[in-house]
């Protein structure tokens, strides 16, 4: 028993810290394609990291297939937005690494 | 523990609240006023109440940012957007403070002397659920109990609706979506579209019995509307204009006429027949799902298109 | 100090931060937003409130502020139709009055 809350205090906690990585990433990178790699790469490992830590929380197959849909539908939703930021970007000759401010505003979605 | 994530979640809300106040540029603005509405969904779990928290996360977080992106998109596209034009003048600021220090110190005043209710609601709505025709609270309240308020307020939906139709003076000018198709985009709509109609009747269904109902999956249908409108597939061109027309009053009249309906059978206005009553509940969501989906919808595609000239772009979105 | 309590006091320091901006700002975008912030404001203090009295989840309150979202994004779409149209017409994003200030 103890083996296991520790087991997902370690993932909860991990996952955590990727979400702080990846939003680290995203004020810290210069332009919008590093950017879109921060956001999109670390938050997907980090909300699955926190949806692994849930599961045995108490388990039961429906919850856990929920959780998994979920993680599913947002790693579908943020590689999605991240592609069309990003084919926006080229679209619009967003350069490599602008100067500061201005660089991320327009892109959305 | 549970008093900490509280206060985490308020001083996160007030401190996104105020970004979205005074940040400098306007789209961090919106991007903060977005995000103000995702972390108000989490406050409402916390204060136990799951069915505004859908509501909230679709349509505060979801459909709001939305119009308020694609607004921002066509002033900056069709105007010189003025950078920065507000010089904070000092009577205005003066002004501003003391006026919202004024409001705040009256409702802490009433919070802290707060009368005891005469009446215990929530007992009421126990005592009289059985014989409401649905077994979720909620539910009961909006279609059974306190009906009238939800006729009058699907009343002033359509009445914004019909202010907006007045208000675009050409019918047919619809934006084009710049750039090239996306391929991407179009196979994971194929994926998302139906998962979102699912999900939508899902929550009209589960409505009866646990949180969810007419609104929540009708500002579901609306945004899997408006997602279809934003990749360039437009409903409102595919059906025909009397349609659309239809489908826009629909929910209104159907609700109308079951309220009248129980005038003529003798009964007070709204007043369900015995036994009947979960049915005509269910056929009034249905009617309500689709109509709040297409209202959502148009009063997006009015703030859409331009009015009167012809003049391309005015969508920065997807 | 309940959760009912906490959120009332938030919804208060929402609405006291959206009657500032309301005020203070010019642009009519930057007022919908703010005006927006006394919505949701006033929203989380009638469910804490209504809630704080009785100590249970009150149903009924929750019904209204459901119904009340959704008028409150149907009041906001129309306020963006108006805003375009304004903006169309007269090239501004401000109302005359704060023009002159």
């Amino acid at each position: 028993m103890t083996a296991l809350v520790i087991l997902q205090s370690l993932l909860l906690i991990s996952g955590a810290l990727m979400f702080v990585v990846g939003s680290i990433g995203l004020l810290r990178f210069p332009d919008t394609y590093t950017r879109i790699h921060a956001l999109t790469k670390a938050d997907n490992v980090g909300l699955g990291l926190i949806i692994i830590g849930l599961i045995p929380a108490n388990f039961s197959l429906l919850v856990t297939l929920k959780l998994l849909l979920i993680w599913l539908l947002v790693m579908l939703a943020s590689a999605l937005s991240g592609h069309l930021v990003a084919w926006e970007a080229r679209a619009k000759q967003v350069p490599l690494a602008p100067s500061e401010g201005e660089s991320n505003d327009e892109l959305t979605d | 523990m549970n008093l900490l994530i509280d206060l985490t979640l308020l001083t996160g809300i007030l401190a996104i609240a105020a970004t979205s106040l005074l940040s400098r540029s306007l789209f961090q603005s919106v991007i903060f006023f977005i995000l103000l509405g995702l972390t108000l969904a989490l406050g409402w779990i916390r204060l136990g109440a799951p069915d505004i928290a859908l509501a909230e996360a679709a349509i505060g977080a979801g459909i709001t940012g939305v119009l308020l992106l694609d607004t921002l998109g066509h002033l900056k596209k069709t105007g010189k957007l003025d950078k920065d034009e507000h010089r904070p003048s000092y009577p205005r600021l003066l002004l501003a403070i003391l006026s919202s220090v004024t409001l705040v110190v009256l409702l802490l005043w009433a919070v802290f002397h707060q009368p005891t209710p005469a009446i215990q609601l929530h007992l009421l709505v126990e005592e009289a659920l059985p014989d409401s025709g649905v077994s979720h609270q909620i539910t009961a309240v909006l279609l059974n109990f306190r009906s009238y308020d939800t006729l009058l307020e699907v009343g002033v939906l359509v009445l914004a609706v019909l202010v907006g139709l007045a208000l675009q003076t050409d019918q047919h000018q619809q934006d084009s979506l710049p750039g090239l198709p996306n391929p991407l985009l179009h196979a994971c709509l194929t994926l998302l579209v139906p998962a979102m109609l699912i999900t939508s009747m899902y929550l009209l269904w589960a409505g009866s019995d646990r949180p969810g109902g007419a609104f929540q999956a009708g500002a579901m249908l609306a945004a899997a509307f408006i997602l279809l409108h934003l990749s360039g597939i437009k409903l409102s061109a595919q059906l025909s204009h009397r349609m659309m027309q239809f489908g826009l009053l629909l929910g209104f009249t159907v609700f109308l006429v079951v309220a009248t309906s129980s005038v003529i059978g003798g009964r007070p206005l709204l007043a369900y027949p015995d036994g009947g009553a979960g049915l005509l509940i269910l056929l009034i969501e249905l009617a309500l799902t689709l109509s709040i989906g297409l209202i959502l919808l148009s009063l997006f595609t009015i703030a859409n298109s331009p009015p009167l000239s012809s003049r391309s772009g005015g969508s920065n979105g997807h | 100090m309940d959760t009912n309590l906490i959120f009332t006091l938030g919804g208060i320091g929402l609405c006291g931060l959206g009657l500032f901006g309301f005020i203070y700002h010019c642009h009519l975008l930057r007022r919908l937003i703010a005006f927006n912030l006394i919505g949701n404001g006033t929203f989380l203090i009638m469910v804490g409130f209504a809630q704080r009295g009785q100590g249970v989840t009150d149903h009924v309150i929750q019904a209204l502020v459901l119904t009340g979202i959704v008028v409150a994004v149907s009041a906001t779409a129309l306020a963006l139709v108006l805003i375009r149209r304004w903006f169309h017409l007269k090239g501004s994003t401000q109302l005359p009055e704060d023009d002159a200030s």
